[in-house]
């Protein structure tokens, strides 16, 4: 899975790890953007925030919400983000900035893919659906709609609206019938 | 008498909503950030309605030196007489004090970074400055100052917003105090057809603000101040913003509290952070 280190980023900007004004922003956001033009489809960018040490909500705005807006409305065709981030304090203005455009992203924590979390605010139906089709590897909305005790069509309607906000991605398993759901952190 | 955000608004009233044209010093034997920023706002703003004001200065010689520290005579060059000389005070080397980060003048975007860096570095060699603190304070000075050059003017790319920060570290607190002299929060949020001036007050524009409102259209803008508040606020401490003819105080408990000054242009943001005793 493509994974950048955003400090890189920040030093080839003469910025350092604490940041930052709107208008710096404002010149870091196209290396983001450019880095998911460079991702295959149906991958997902990790950006890693590794040696941050503040990053404020303008900043958070313009490096991570602004282009995954662009990201969630097709601008980059079906690819995903997520960020590694083990600092709490630095979800705080990133969650408020994703808030205020009503978008959500998967946070990792620690090394590999398995500690994730959702950042943004999700209903509950919501949330506890991407959460179960996270903890399961390629799942169908038939397989899906029991163990969340809804109806096949409460539960393809879950799976599209989690689909839209970049959270799952629709799959085909290799020998299997129909589609299936992952969550966009388990490929790779 | 002592300079801080209470004093100083009666000054406002007597000079601006008066007649008086001197400014009074000579009783004052203490001196706080947010009385120095509003003092020198005040005696430019006067400038600019061309009223010509004396400053009677401060007879204690602590404070005199305490403001020449605080870079206020150089700040207040061309605005202001002086009831007596204080060329005295600038030949004298200024002692450096690792407590005061002395006025700071923001007219551009650009300088916000170096303000930024040299705020940071007063605190950092502090104990009594957690990385709690110091992340907060850089991140209360991104959103604030760039709100200067971004909200103080808009629309106006050639306006001078006379944006002015200092700080102030004490045994048990932190102060901090920002101001401008641009078309303050009212102007710049009304300027936004979603929110009508007469729905939106200076009250209701300073409580919007702080809520996350913004005068850009894009839904995404204006968490800024808001997110300075719940920042301030997770440490204990309270912000007053002052904008127009009043000043919204918000409490750590999100209580707020609502005072009725004069009018006068700009915004002015004084923050005020606990410290623990090392």
């Amino acid at each position: 899975m493509p994974e950048i280190k955003f400090i890189d980023i920040l030093r080839k900007h003469k910025l350092g790890a604490r940041v930052g004004l709107r208008t710096e922003g404002h010149q870091v956001a196209p290396d983001i953007e450019d880095a998911l033009r460079r991702i295959q489809e149906m991958e997902t960018l990790i950006i890693d925030f590794a040696d941050i040490e503040v990053m404020s909500h303008s900043f958070a705005d313009e490096t991570i919400a602004i282009p995954l807006s662009r990201l969630v409305a097709g601008e980059h065709g079906e690819k995903y983000l997520a960020v590694r981030i083990d600092k709490d304090e630095l979800c705080v203005d990133l969650e408020n900035a994703l808030n205020k455009r009503g978008l959500v992203l998967l946070r990792l924590r620690g090394a590999g893919n398995r500690h994730w979390s959702i950042l943004g605010t999700l209903s509950d139906e919501l949330r506890k659906t991407a959460e179960l089709i996270g903890n399961l590897r390629a799942v169908s909305a038939g397989d899906l709609a029991p163990r969340l005790g809804i109806s096949l069509q409460a539960c393809s309607n879950r799976v599209v609206e989690l689909g839209k906000k970049r959270l799952i991605q629709r799959i085909r398993v290799e020998g299997e019938r129909g589609v299936k759901y992952e969550n966009v952190l388990a490929t790779g | 008498m002592e300079l801080n955000a209470l004093s100083a608004e009666q000054i406002i009233k007597d000079t601006c909503a008066g007649s008086s044209n001197t400014i009074d010093l000579t009783k004052c034997t203490f001196v706080e950030v947010s009385g120095i920023i509003r003092l020198v706002l005040l005696a430019r703003h006067l400038t600019f309605e061309k009223r010509s004001i004396q400053m009677m200065i401060p007879q204690s010689e602590d404070v005199q030196g305490y403001l020449e520290r605080a870079n206020v005579f150089n700040e207040l060059k061309g605005y202001c007489t002086f009831n007596e000389s204080i060329e005295h005070l600038q030949h004298r080397e200024r002692n450096p004090t690792s407590t005061l980060v002395e006025l700071r003048s923001l007219d551009e975007e650009n300088q916000a970074r170096a303000i930024i860096d040299c705020f940071s570095t007063s605190l950092k060699a502090h104990k009594s400055i957690n990385s709690d603190i110091m992340d907060t304070i850089d991140k209360v000075l991104f959103e604030t100052l760039q709100n200067i050059s971004e909200h103080a003017n808009p629309g106006d790319f050639f306006a001078v917003s006379h944006g002015l920060a200092a700080l102030q570290r004490y045994k048990k607190k932190l102060c901090l105090s920002i101001g401008d002299l641009g078309v303050g929060i009212r102007k710049s949020l009304t300027s936004n057809p979603k929110y009508p001036e007469s729905r939106y007050d200076h009250t209701e524009a300073i409580k919007a603000a702080i809520s996350g409102y913004s005068r850009h259209a894009d839904i995404g803008r204006g968490g800024g101040l808001m997110s300075v508040v719940a920042a301030i606020q997770k440490l204990d401490g309270w912000l007053k913003v002052r904008s127009g003819d009043v000043a919204v105080t918000i409490a750590a408990n999100d209580q707020q509290r609502v005072d009725q000054y004069v009018l006068f242009p700009g915004t002015q943001i004084d923050i005020n952070v606990p410290l623990l005793q090392s």
